[in-house]
């Protein structure tokens, strides 16, 4: 059964009634679309703009800046041991760590004075804190400061050299934020920081690469640069600030290529058993089939949470506890899959299935050149929700993973929630990170869905 | 393996001794009989490893003590009905019921929502395609988004729905931490998340199917508006209807365990715990016990079952095909 949309439908409206009618959508689509609105506005602002401001629509950005001065503490490297080492004197390092500290530049901090020329000319602002010989310290593999941002949007990198070695950003930090914050400098490539802290990558430039470390004594200058940015990337910089901390706080990334990998896996999987399953249910005789096919229909009325534990049990067993294998190979078979290509295998007609037998074609060739090709339509409705299904599913991955790259998106999603309890601007991100590439598949991808729907709902 | 290239060779031998030709015949039919067992078997295999064995498996669990570690599979011990007999005594599986129970009253909300907007979208209107795509929008986010979304909805200080009812002079609770309101805040959060979704289009779907000859029958009768849907539209949807509330109510039963996750962990003071929730409680979070969450699993498919039979016995009497 197909929906026609601008089919018939009942009475005419007149004028007013239409107009009456559209109100209504109006009020009813409204209420399906603020929450949405109130989710991107959110996720627009940075945490100090949701602080001040968390009910405005729009977030607030601050004027163009050209000059000013940033405020640099406490430079300092980490070495294997997790132990900082302070590179140079910065008195009173620990007042800067207090969060209400105020400004304090040229107070035994390094100040960072820029003024670029108006907006939009390249401008570069330096400041080098010269290291002061430390013995014994280790090896680094972390620089990291403190900051006092402006927010002005322009963006800082960071490179620290010695004899025979520069580390050079990959990336640049933008100053989105305000008042006093951590940086942290990776010298060893890091997927993610899962404190969620402004970070930097640096890669190493000269003398080897980024996974041999150098010793803290051989650290000879942090140099700071400031560099310019237009009003159009200042005001991007802010506008995306919660989508880069959200993004480098969890390795979103991974989430994305596990769920997408999984659901590949399993859409391939269960399309192919099922179709093939289907095919000898539809066509193929043999003693019992009607009795099995009963049977498989049984096992749909089965709910999932009797299933649940036994299937756990039987991944640990196997060894396949928080591997792809538990959250690929359970979900690969299905009864409802079988039954739905079965009934549309059954409506195809038969003759040229039987043209195909008849100059020679074995089964496996006629399900493959006759029968799959004819089933597109249905083959597409179930590989499409078979994929949906997959990469909505959370409870099973929830419970069969622990660690956190073997996360799926849903799963990650929530454990994002678990750090930023209430800080919604960060949340509101994580969450439109995870929700708009899959809108976008499904909305360009709706008739299946509809399809689809309609199919099962008169499956009867 | 054995049993299936044995029932072949039974079903195919005939009688007596076989000629050359027969036996050809013989072998044909049992290589036939065997590639079209080789078709099944996939499927067969997987659906036996993960959904025989795990009911039967479930079956016997729910009548054993058992952590589920294999270290301790020496602790293994007979319970008989004690799982059962702890069950029905277990306060926090009464409460499971009864939030399970009340978190379906949003079923026939949805029920209302999804055909209210069916009739709309079933309307002569240009740009009702927009509105359609519009109102599918929650169906197809992910849940997950969803839940965080209308968790910061509820918060009760930077919270929109406080923030609108603000608007309107009310005093919004704290939806998702007071006990009285959780289960509320779920079931609108649920109700808003379908209202464009299935069981509106399988309402558009059925609308479309209504033949316009019974409208026209109508309205020479002089059929006001309200008893041209009451005595004709009605009727006509009950079988969409019917399969609706099934569904809604098998969901319901076995449901929730990720929006209450999601955006209340449970709580507050165990108030959106549901039946599932309470399940997956037992086997995997607060304790390991696996028997006693698969007595759990049994009870919940027998009420689920037994339900459904109900609303079949009476759907066989009360709906229009």
């Amino acid at each position: 059964m197909k929906i026609n949309w601008f089919g018939y439908r009942p009475g005419r409206p007149n004028a007013s009634q239409s107009i009456a009618l559209r109100v209504v959508l109006l009020a009813c689509v409204a209420t399906m679309i603020l929450p949405f609105l109130w989710m991107v506005s959110t996720a627009l602002k940075d945490e100090k703009a949701f602080q001040t401001d968390p009910m405005g629509w729009l977030p607030a950005i601050p004027p163009y800046k050209a000059a000013g001065t940033l405020s640099i503490d406490c430079v300092r490297a980490t070495n294997e041991d997790f132990e900082d080492v302070l590179l140079a004197d910065f008195e009173e390092c620990e007042a800067a760590k207090a969060p209400k500290a105020v400004a304090r530049a040229g107070q035994g901090a390094l100040a960072l004075t820029y003024g670029f020329p108006r907006e939009g000319g390249a401008g570069r602002a330096e400041a080098v804190c010269a290291v002061k010989p430390s013995r014994e310290a280790g090896r680094a593999t972390m620089i990291s400061f403190w900051l006092h941002g402006d927010g002005s949007g322009h963006r800082l990198r960071v490179r620290v050299s010695g004899k025979g070695f520069t580390y050079r950003c990959g990336e640049p930090l933008p100053i989105t934020f305000e008042g006093w914050k951590e940086v942290y400098c990776f010298l060893r490539p890091e997927e993610f920081d899962p404190l969620g802290r402004a970070l930097l990558q640096l890669h190493r430039e000269s003398g080897g690469d980024d996974d041999d470390l150098v010793p803290v004594a051989a650290i000879e200058e942090v140099a700071f640069r400031l560099e310019s940015v237009s009003r159009a990337e200042q005001v991007w910089a802010r506008l995306t600030h919660s989508f880069r901390v959200a993004w480098s706080s969890m390795p979103f990334g991974r989430f994305f290529l596990n769920s997408l990998f999984i659901a590949i896996a399993v859409t391939i999987g269960q399309t192919l058993t099922s179709s093939l399953a289907a095919y000898a249910f539809a066509r193929l005789e043999f003693g019992g089939r009607d009795k099995l096919f009963l049977a498989y229909l049984a096992t749909m009325m089965i709910p999932g949470t009797v299933l649940i534990v036994p299937t756990f049990l039987l991944m640990r067993w196997l060894d396949w506890f928080d591997t792809y294998w538990a959250l690929i190979v359970p979900a690969m078979f299905s009864a409802y899959g079988t039954f739905m290509l079965r009934q549309f295998f059954k409506t195809l007609p038969r003759d040229l299935e039987e043209a195909a037998r008849i100059d020679g074609c074995g089964k496996l060739r006629v399900w493959y050149h006759v029968i799959l090709p004819l089933s597109r339509p249905a083959l597409a409705t179930l590989a499409t929700f078979t994929f949906l299904g997959s990469w909505e599913a959370f409870q099973w991955p929830l419970f069969a993973t622990k660690s956190m790259h073997m996360r799926v998106v849903q799963v990650g999603l929530s454990s994002f929630q678990d750090k930023y309890d209430v800080q919604y601007n960060l949340l509101m991100a994580a969450a439109l990170i995870v929700m708009v590439p899959t809108l976008l598949v499904f909305i360009f991808n709706q008739r299946f869905f509809t399809r689809g729907i309609v199919m099962s709902g008169m499956k009867e | 393996m054995a049993t299936i290239t044995q029932q072949p060779a039974v079903g195919g031998t005939p009688a007596g001794l076989p000629s050359g030709e027969a036996r050809q015949r013989t072998f044909l039919r049992l290589a036939d009989l065997l590639s079209s067992w080789a078709f099944l078997l996939p499927n067969l295999l997987g659906v036996a490893l993960f959904v025989i064995f795990p009911v039967v498996a479930s079956f016997v669990l729910a009548f054993l003590h058992w952590s589920g570690s294999r270290a301790e599979i020496e602790a293994i011990r007979w319970a008989g009905l004690e799982n059962f007999r702890d069950l029905f005594a277990d306060k926090a599986f009464w409460q499971s019921m009864y939030n399970t129970l009340v978190l379906m009253l949003g079923i026939p909300l949805r029920l209302f929502g999804c055909l209210g907007i069916a009739l709309l979208v079933n309307q002569r209107i240009r740009e009702v395609v927009l509105y359609r795509t519009l109102f599918f929008l929650p169906t197809i986010s992910s849940a997950t988004a969803i839940f965080i979304l209308w968790q910061a909805l509820y918060n009760p200080d930077v919270g929109l729905v406080n923030r609108l009812l603000a608007w309107v002079m009310l005093d919004g609770p704290n939806w998702l931490g007071d006990p009285n309101w959780s289960k509320t805040a779920l079931i609108v959060t649920g109700v808003w998340r379908s209202l464009g979704g299935m069981t509106m289009l399988l309402y558009l779907a059925a609308l479309q199917g209504i033949s316009e000859s019974l409208y026209e029958a109508a309205d020479i009768d002089g059929a006001s508006a309200w008893k041209r849907f009451w005595h004709v539209t009605w009727p006509l949807l009950s079988p969409t209807t019917f399969f609706v509330l099934i569904m809604g109510v098998i969901h319901g039963f076995q449901g929730g365990f990720q929006q209450a996750y999601v955006m209340t962990r449970g709580g507050p003071a165990g108030s959106t715990m549901t039946i599932d929730f309470f399940i997956y409680n037992e086997a995997f979070f607060t304790s390991q016990r696996m028997g006693y969450a698969s007595a759990a699993a049994w009870v919940l498919f027998a009420i689920i079952l037994a339900v459904t039979l109900i609303q079949w016995r009476y759907g066989q009497k009360h709906v229009h095909y």
